[in-house]
């Protein structure tokens, strides 16, 4: 019985706004990533904050009527131009609000063409990065200890197999079970929680 | 259980991956992976990709940045905004907690924790609602599955209940095709249910590796899962997500089991819909799911007939980018035709899929009872009574399984077909013995009747007409083999033929053939001489007979009736070819004869014509789609002189092309009648609806031509007589003239002709290199005043073109659709087409040529419904 196959993916799970438990993922995937590109760009804390905040209002209000085709991009590209034109926006702001002492200056934001297409590589990249590493905080509490230090050290560090099967103290028909059972499983994971349709 | 050096199969890979192997087998492999390099790299092959595994080790590599301390304020404040955090229970979202920090911790390595008496051995995945474990039962000593509700639900009283009260009554099922649940209780504040383990995989996950499964199995599968949901709705409980991923294919035997019951309201209601959003892919429920409707066991149905179709057709028969997108097909649309898909399916499985996937629960097969029936006697192949079955949901209103046949029935009987004609072969279902003879046999033919012809031996007399028409038999084995595809049908029988040529061959005088093929057909020129046949598409299925050989496809010299067939001429020559130099490649040759055609389509792109005729008595065309880039429609010719009123009808068809001929060039020496009624005539350049040849024989000619509640578009609308010799001298004669020899009646007709309205041009006038002779007429007035009639309810328009250039070698609609055909005076005056009948398919959309106006021959493709 895989009822892996039956679990909705979690950007078709945050259409209900009440789902906290999706919410709570998705807040912890994307917003990091929102946040970083924020200050990146040259924002203080306190706008970067509230730039992530914006950004997952629009997700909110947008995501139920999104019906963006697959083919034409992914959702964090989506996410991508709202978080970079409410970026444009904050600053067109500023440029016509007094500056406080707290503020972002003005001098400090780039905003040129150029720098827009590295920053949604870089946007992607990190988005990668981070999925990753979240999907397999996840996938970790699931089993055993030495489980998946043999999947750490077999396919993180990339060390070999017999080195894996004696540190960590089992066979290494062992290291391969583990390691591919973990794989396995991170694969699904984000499979789940991503972007790809 | 595998002897150590041997190599395990990809299946025992695949449940270790799972950890659904025993701790014996487990071991052997293990001990055997240790040293078959194959078998390592099988194992990693089927985990993930290289490439992934790749992805994976170098982002897990890499540090991570800190993380600033704002942002994870920021991430506790938002999560409280955004979701309503229910802290009821120090709910732990379903994703994230450890499902070990559940459990009572267990001294045993091989278990992850204890769930009450039982002892999880490990997670086998956890859904929105829940988790679910692979756990033993030590005092029965048996594995069995767990799924526990989610805890954020459990904390809901209400989902908390529903989740138990469903387990409950799904727990009183006990039937071989559905999963047993043994027990349900609660460990922590958190339900759960017991339930057995299948061996096996999900039919999902059978469908992602075969697509599609053959016949025998999608008809086992389906009445054991009709069975399983029968033991369910005795018992007052609907499931409510028959899906495949909820289908459990047993290893060993192939039994079909249920799973899931109910369960989907349990979690549904409350949480998972308060914002009308349906969890979960909707691909397979019911229209009334989705709504606020009532929901009872027929949608359970309803999903069936989904599944059914996946397992048949390979995909999913409602699909979209979005879960909005899917849930508006599966409430208005209809699912893509089950016969394209999948040629060889046997209609009466067709009929039971469109059945239970009616939109309203009320015209679906009623009961599950009845469906395993169905399928039971399909299997027995005694299926005389599967007609009974699904009758009752025959007679329905707008049921779409009688539609169909009738529908093409009654509009050939009824249209304008003159009422006394009605070959032996279109009457209805059930003709009695004498029918055909007193009615409708060949000598019986409308006002004019046809008497026994001249030409070759004559066969066609009442005695040789054969008894036939009569219901589509299904009294045929479930799987037919696949020979069968072109059948003749007598009363009383099938013969089928694996050559469409061969089947008309082999016919005689009087019957009927059944085309059960889609898509391209290549069949031989057959001349079918003096057979009355009858040639139709079988039902649900769209064949498309292709022609690549010169002169015409069939040849008949009596009655020829064509419904809901498809002809594609396929050009032997480049486009650019002069116009002598390409063959002329017809499709339909009749000489003497008549032939009827309804529902067709025929498409060309060369120079080619598509009916010729002569001598012919009549010419019924009823809708039907002609497209071609150039070349004309009909080629009217006869030489004989005789008395007798030829008849040509056109009503509701479509024709467009590059430029288009109706009816030229018209050499005769009898009277036509020409009749185009509620049809639309476009074309990129000019309308030839009348051509008179230059020909002598012309010099008598009396065509009548009545046009009604038609559209006609085209760079200019032509009647050409193309008479040089006996045209008069002076422009002023020209009018009586041609009234001499054409006689136009009209009504409620749209013209849009981006120059001429309507050009009559002698061909005198246009050798002398003059422009149109001022004479033409441009206003519905001029023209009225032309014909000494009245042309009421007529009317100009010239914007017909949504992006009309405005000179005339201009750009031809970018996009026309059925609206602009189909218009509307304010007096309520319908001019052009009934769109939604047009063709073999339905609904009927225009064809859309390139923006660019580049030449034709590249640019132009044919987009016909399918």
């Amino acid at each position: 019985m895989d009822p892996d196959i039956t679990r909705p993916s979690l950007l078709l799970r945050i259409r209900d706004s009440h789902d906290a438990d999706a919410w709570g993922q998705f807040i912890e995937i994307y917003s990091p990533l929102v946040h970083r590109f924020a200050i990146k760009r040259g924002l203080q804390e306190a706008d970067s904050a509230d730039l992530t905040q914006d950004v997952m209002r629009t997700v909110a209000r947008s995501i139920g009527k999104l019906d963006y085709d697959p083919k034409i991009g992914r959702f964090r590209g989506w996410l991508f131009k709202v978080a970079h034109s409410k970026l444009i926006n904050l600053v067109n702001r500023r440029k016509r609000e007094p500056v406080g002492s707290g503020d972002t200056q003005i001098g400090e934001i780039i905003s040129s063409q150029a720098s827009t297409q590295n920053d949604e590589e870089l946007w992607n990249r990190e988005y990668e990065q981070h999925l990753f590493q979240w999907a397999a905080e996840q996938v970790k509490g699931q089993f055993k200890a030495s489980t998946w230090e043999a999947f750490w050290l077999s396919a993180v560090e990339n060390k070999s197999v017999k080195e894996t099967a004696e540190k960590v103290g089992i066979s290494e028909g062992a290291v391969y079970i583990a390691k591919s059972r973990v794989l396995a499983r991170l694969k699904e994971k984000i499979q789940e929680v991503g972007d790809d349709e | 259980m595998k002897l150590q050096g041997q190599c395990p199969s990809p299946n025992d890979l695949n449940d270790l991956l799972h950890s659904n192997l025993s701790g014996e087998v487990e071991n052997t492999i293990e001990a055997h992976l240790e040293t078959c390099t194959e078998c390592q790299s099988s194992l990693e092959q089927l985990a993930a990709a290289p490439d992934f595994v790749e992805d994976a080790g170098r982002r897990l590599r890499a540090t991570n940045e800190q993380m600033p301390s704002g942002l994870q304020a920021a991430i506790n404040q938002l999560k409280t905004r955004f979701g309503h955090d229910n802290t009821r229970m120090g709910a732990l979202p379903t994703q994230n907690f450890n499902l070990v920090d559940l459990l009572e911790p267990t001294d045993s390595a091989a278990t992850l924790g204890r769930l009450g008496r039982y002892e999880v051995i490990e997670e086998l995945g956890r859904g929105g609602m829940g988790i679910v474990v692979k756990a033993r039962d030590p005092a029965l000593n048996r594995t069995v599955a767990i799924k526990l509700l989610a805890p954020f639900l459990a904390a809901e009283d209400n989902a908390r209940q529903r989740f138990v009260n469903e387990g409950r009554a799904a727990a009183s099922i006990n039937h071989v095709n559905v999963v047993t649940i043994f027990d349900v209780d609660e460990f922590g504040g958190i339900p759960f249910l017991v339930m057995e383990i299948v061996d096996g995989e999900t039919l999902q996950q059978r469908l992602q590796n075969e697509h599609q499964l053959p016949l025998s199995d999608v008809v086992r599968l389906g009445s054991e899962v009709a069975a399983g949901l029968e033991a369910a709705h005795e018992r007052g409980l609907i499931h409510r997500d028959v899906k495949p991923a909820n289908i459990l294919l047993e290893s060993k035997t192939g039994t079909a089991k249920l799973t899931d019951f109910g369960l989907a309201r349990a979690t549904q209601d409350d949480h998972l819909t308060r914002s009308g959003v349906v969890a979960g892919t909707p691909a397979y429920m019911a229209p009334e799911q989705a709504g606020e409707q009532e929901v009872d066991h027929r949608a359970d149905l309803f999903s069936l007939g989904s599944v059914l179709y996946a397992a048949i057709t390979g995909q999913q028969p409602f699909q979209g980018n979005s879960v909005l997108a899917v849930i508006r097909k599966v409430a208005d649309q209809a699912a893509p035709p089950i016969a394209e898909l999948r040629p060889n399916t046997p209609p009466p499985l067709i009929d039971l899929i469109d059945s239970l996937q009616q939109k309203a629960a009320e015209d679906r097969v009623q009961t599950a009872r009845e469906v395993v029936e169905y399928l039971e006697l399909a299997l027995d192949e005694s299926a005389a009574k599967t007609q009974r079955i699904l009758r009752p949901q025959k007679n329905k209103k707008n049921n779409s399984i009688v539609s169909t046949t009738v529908g093409i029935l009654a509009a050939a009987a009824l249209g304008f077909l003159t009422v006394t004609y009605l070959p032996p072969l279109l009457t209805g279902p059930n003709p009695g013995p004498h029918h055909n003879v007193n009615n409708g046999g060949p000598n019986n033919v409308g006002p004019h009747n046809i008497g026994p012809h001249n030409v070759g031996p004559n066969n066609v007399g009442p005695n040789n007409v054969h008894q036939n028409g009569g219901p589509i038999n299904h009294n045929l084995p479930l799987v037919p083999h696949s020979e069968q595809r072109f059948v003749i049908k007598r009363h009383g029988g099938e013969i089928g033929f694996p050559e469409l040529h061969t089947a008309i061959h082999s016919a005689i005088s009087g019957d009927t053939i059944v085309i059960r093929q889609s898509g391209n057909i290549h069949c031989n020129r057959v001349n079918i001489g003096d057979k009355v046949l009858r040639i139709v598409a079988g039902q649900g299925f769209h064949p498309v007979l292709k022609h690549t050989t010169n002169d015409s496809l069939f040849s008949t010299n009596q009655v020829l009736v064509l419904e809901g067939l498809e002809f594609d001429v396929v050009p032997s020559l480049p486009p650019d070819s002069s116009m002598n130099a390409r063959r002329q490649r017809k499709v339909l040759n009749c000489f003497r004869g008549s032939i009827f055609a309804t529902h067709c389509r025929f498409t060309q792109r060369g120079n080619s014509g598509f009916i010729t005729t002569e001598a012919t008595q009549n010419l019924h065309i009823q809708h039907c789609e002609f497209y071609a880039s150039l070349g004309h429609c009909v080629e009217w010719r006869n030489t004989q002189t005789s008395a007798r009123i030829a008849e040509f009808h056109f009503d509701n068809c479509v024709l467009t092309g590059e430029s288009f001929f109706l009816i030229p060039p018209i050499v005769t020496q009898s009277p036509l009648d020409l009749n185009v009624q509620r049809s639309a005539i476009t074309s990129k350049r000019f309308i030839q609806i009348v051509r008179l040849a230059n020909e002598p024989v012309n010099r008598n000619a009396r065509i009548r031509l009545h046009a009604e509640h038609n559209v006609f578009g085209g760079e200019s609308v032509v009647a050409y007589l193309d008479t040089v010799d006996h045209s008069p001298n002076g422009l002023d004669k020209i009018p009586l003239w041609i009234r001499g020899m054409v006689a136009w009646s009209g009504d409620s007709n749209r013209f849009s002709p981006k120059t001429n309205f309507f050009t009559i041009l002698p061909q005198k006038f246009r050798a002398a290199g003059s422009t149109v002779p001022e004479w033409s007429p441009e206003t519905i007035e001029e023209w009225s005043e032309l014909w000494r009639n009245n042309v009421s309810n007529s009317l100009i328009a010239p914007n017909l073109w949504a992006e009309g250039g405005k000179s005339p070698a201009g750009r031809f609609a970018v996009w026309l659709g059925p609206k602009d055909f189909e218009l509307k005076k304010p007096e309520s005056n319908v001019f052009g087409i009934d769109a939604t009948l047009i063709g073999p398919g339905q609904p009927y959309h225009l064809w859309k040529k390139s923006p660019q106006g580049a030449k034709w021959e590249q640019q132009i493709s044919v987009h016909f419904p399918r």
